[in-house]
């Protein structure tokens, strides 16, 4: 039995530790000496490779498959079409429960009578090598006949335009709204109206390690365990599980190092579901990755928006409201599980975040076009409601004839203001927009930059600074698609256990991709516990922490000992392990169930509501929340090319982090409310 | 496909002799018959840089190089670099200002650097930054990276490294 965990304020720390350290990052030297072990380094025994013909018709009906000639080339194992897998693996639908009147299409590994994008796979073949697999895959034959593609906004919502889904009504995917009310009557009685029409392109994350996936599913066992490039391997776990059918305590997903994700490994796509499934046809391992070029036409894309923006200013240049009209293009359906909705949803609560608004209107568009399908990609929707609200906030102070500090120094909430809320419903903490302010006007030593910046003008060089305030979600806790019945996070959290020889093994479900998480797991627990991080062993992946109860109910030992140690102090700590201990108690085995909220490190949550955890029997517990993090940055784009080169995608820059995070929340105890002690 | 044939060359001071499908790439070869796993294909298109490596002394990107062009060549990867003690320097100066993230640009960066420091003297931070244009770092850490450089830089000649 587990011990009710209490939600009694934890104890400050009570030895000097390692948490507010500069520390080094330990897994860092591993990568410098090229010891990193992607899934694209990854080879299993008696593994195959995937490759996939692919749409070139944004929307076509696929007529005929011939498959013969690509099952005659070497090395062929097996051609699968979409009815194949469609025998195995149930269809998904990428819409959360709590998105009144979302729809989206049912989706399936490969299709079975439409390509609804140009790159969409339609066959998979499966070779010896990836060499081999592609020559098979330039023999298949596909019949297209080509339907009217879906490709903008205006076509999407056309009267009598062609429907992306014929299934559905129309191209609509999502709307919603907010109002706070009285909005036109301020506009009414605004001393100025500004505003600005906006459009977006379409972004990809491009990470360098291109998606991967290794799939291995053993019949015998009815067992599968996958390789995956992935930052949520229980979110696949899930999935995997219950779309392919197989018991979840029998699927297994591993994600080791991976090579940048930036919100893009974290959907479903339909290769990785096809992958799954064709390991299963076949028994053996299969390995896919994406080439490049695959990657640019099947990685999600992200932030096609059309937003209509306008405010309403009094004539000392207080804006008094905001009025938003926000269409996005999405793909042919949502995507799975996380939707292709929250993009616009955060665009539209997050205009105007910054500032005290008397109104706010918005309406939100979700249209389903004929291209790759998008979803949550770096800092989901706050670069557009930034730069929306930042430019309506630039107009108004024109008009007032306000400088642009002044401007937002006069309509910032107040830093004694909180906590409050945003004009969109967002709940506030305590952010300190005033004081980053401020910071930021000496940090950049501003009125010097903009007597520089009339001298250069006088000299016919123009130069341009941009200030810019931004709210950033954090750490919305695993509510945030829980509620709408996605199992994200449901399974998120760290058993600690201690071990004979008083090392520490910390098993985390989340995942790193460099940002320090088992650096600062590792401060965490080492400090708790009052031990040197040298004998905090981290591990993090998620599955690999299953994979431990996995080896010890199989009474395996462990992999080897990886602290040194004498042989004989080894040898005892594998007897110990590989005896007949239970998995959670006993003996000196003891898990520690903790509760972990960190999916940014520097704001965590604690607090009330039980998971949807399917399998575990700790209780944990987690406080729904969403803890904004304020901040202030100025880019200056001006003479300085090279400031722009060797930094390639970031112009000179600096910022100003709001201080105050969410370490303070709702009082005592989340400050260091990452860890409590549990009672054994 | 063209049948195999026979390729010989030198891999981390080891004399390497292998039948190779002529079409197969330098990084291909490297990764896949050799299991040296540190070079990375990031983009199979010579755009990226993760897949540097050492050929008679210049980097070059394995994946626009044919393995069948490496005959007789000398090759060096960042495991061979890494275990002679090479980039020992640059590794730890990449370790202390944490001039990596997700790390899979990493070896790439790595064996570009170790061309650059091998011309000797220090090079200015427009060097750095020129002789790095064809590394992406997508996690966008080149402030770091830069640092570190340079900090390796100054203390191989003798000058005080800056953090």
């Amino acid at each position: 039995m587990n011990a009710p965990v209490t939600n009694a304020p934890a104890k400050p720390f009570d030895r000097p530790g390692h948490v507010g350290q500069p520390l080094s990052r330990p897994n860092a030297k591993r990568l410098l000496a090229g010891r990193g072990r992607y899934v694209t380094d990854i080879t299993l025994p008696r593994m195959l490779h995937a490759v996939f013909v692919r749409s070139p018709y944004a929307h076509a009906r696929i007529a005929d498959v011939d498959i013969a000639a690509a099952q005659a080339m070497p090395g062929v194992r097996l051609v699968a079409t979409g009815a194949d897998l469609a025998r195995l693996c149930t269809p998904w639908v990428g819409t959360l429960d709590h998105f009144k009147g979302m729809k989206s299409p049912p989706q399936l590994p490969l299709p079975l009578e439409r390509a609804v994008w140009a790159g969409q796979a339609v066959v998979a073949v499966v070779a010896d090598t990836r060499a081999l697999a592609e020559d098979a895959a330039e023999m298949v034959a596909i019949s297209f006949e080509e339907l009217p593609p879906v490709t903008d906004l205006d076509m999407a919502q056309a009267e009598g335009a062609p429907r992306v889904s014929p299934e559905l009504a129309d191209n609509m995917c999502f709307r919603a709204g907010l109002d706070t009310g009285g909005v036109d009557d301020i506009f009414a009685n605004a001393a100025h109206v500004v505003e600005g029409e906006f459009h977006f392109g379409r972004h990809t994350g491009v990470t360098l390690e291109p998606r991967a996936i290794i799939a291995d599913y053993d019949p015998s066992e009815e067992r599968l365990t996958v390789h995956h490039a992935t930052q949520t391997p229980y979110q696949f776990q899930d999935l995997y599980a219950r779309h392919y059918g197989i018991a979840e305590s029998r699927v297994r997903v591993i994600a080791p190092d991976v090579g940048g994700s930036f919100g893009v490994k974290l959907h479903v796509y339909h290769e990785d579901m096809a992958v799954v499934g064709l390991s299963m046809m076949l028994g053996r391992p299969v390995k896919f990755v994406a080439d490049r070029t695959e990657a640019f036409v099947s990685d999600i894309h992200a932030r096609d928006h059309r937003v209509k923006a306008r405010a309403a200013v009094a004539a000392d240049g207080t804006i008094l409201a905001m009025d938003v009209e926000d269409e996005t293009a999405v793909g042919a359906f949502s995507t799975y599980p996380r939707t292709s909705a929250v993009e616009g949803n955060q665009v539209i609560r997050l205009i105007g975040a910054p500032y005290t608004l008397a109104g706010y209107r918005a309406d939100l568009k979700v249209l389903f076009q004929n291209k790759v399908q998008t979803s949550q990609y770096r800092a989901v929707g706050h670069p557009i409601a930034c730069a929306v609200t930042e430019r309506l906030v630039d107009l108004a102070g024109q008009k007032a004839g306000l400088d642009p500090f002044a401007v937002r120094a006069k309509n910032m909430i107040a830093d004694d203001a909180y906590p409050c809320a945003s004009a969109t419903g967002y709940k506030f903490e305590a952010l300190s927009h005033q004081a980053c302010l401020a910071k930021l006007h000496t940090l950049m030593d501003y009125d010097r930059l903009r007597s520089e910046q009339a001298e250069a003008r006088a000299r016919g060089i123009h130069r341009g600074i941009g200030i810019a305030a931004f709210v950033e979600i954090t750490n919305p806790s695993p509510a945030f698609y829980g509620i709408g019945g996605a199992r994200i996070s449901a399974q998120d959290g760290a058993i600690i256990k201690i071990t004979p020889s008083g090392e520490v093994r910390c098993l985390i479900s989340v995942t790193e991709q460099g940002q320090g998480t088992e650096t600062i797991m590792g401060q965490i627990v080492a400090d708790y516990l009052g031990v040197s991080r040298d004998i905090v062993d981290r591990t993090s992946g998620g599955a690999q922490a299953q994979g431990q109860r996995a080896r010890r109910r199989r009474g395996h030992p462990p992999g080897p000992a990886r602290r040194a140690g004498s042989r004989e102090r080894r040898n005892r700590r594998a007897r110990h392990r590989a005896g007949a201990h239970q998995p959670f108690g006993g003996g000196a085995h003891r898990l520690f169930p903790l509760r972990y909220a960190a999916r940014r490190h520097q704001c965590p949550a604690l607090g009330g509501a039980s998971l949807r955890t399917a399998g575990l029997s700790l209780r944990l517990h987690q406080r729904h929340s969403r803890l904004p993090c304020g901040g202030g940055c100025r880019d200056r784009a001006g003479e300085d090319p090279q400031a722009f080169r060797g930094g390639g995608l970031r112009p000179h820059h600096q910022s100003a982090a709001g201080g105050r995070t969410g370490a303070r929340r709702r009082g005592a105890g989340a400050r260091r409310g990452f860890l409590r002690r549990v009672p054994l | 496909m063209s049948a195999p044939v026979p390729l010989a060359l030198t891999v981390n001071g080891v004399e390497v002799a292998r039948a190779v499908a002529p079409r197969t790439t330098l990084a291909d070869f490297l990764r896949l018959d050799l299991e040296l796993t540190g070079t990375h294909t990031g983009c199979e298109m010579g755009a990226c840089g993760a897949c540097l490596v050492m050929m008679d002394g210049v980097p070059v990107h394995s994946c626009l190089v044919l393995a069948v062009q490496a005959e007789g060549a000398v090759i060096e990867t960042v495991e061979g670099l890494s275990e002679r003690g090479a980039i020992a320097e640059l590794q730890q100066a990449f370790h202390q200002r944490n001039a990596l993230q997700c790390g899979f640009c990493t070896p790439g960066v790595l064996v570009n650097a170790h061309a650059l420091l091998e011309h000797g003297g220090v090079p200015t931070r427009e060097d750095i930054r020129d002789a790095l244009s064809g590394n992406y770092c997508r996690c966008t850490g080149y402030e770091a990276i830069v640092d570190a450089i340079e900090t390796t830089a100054r203390l191989r000649a003798g000058a005080e490294g800056q953090p």
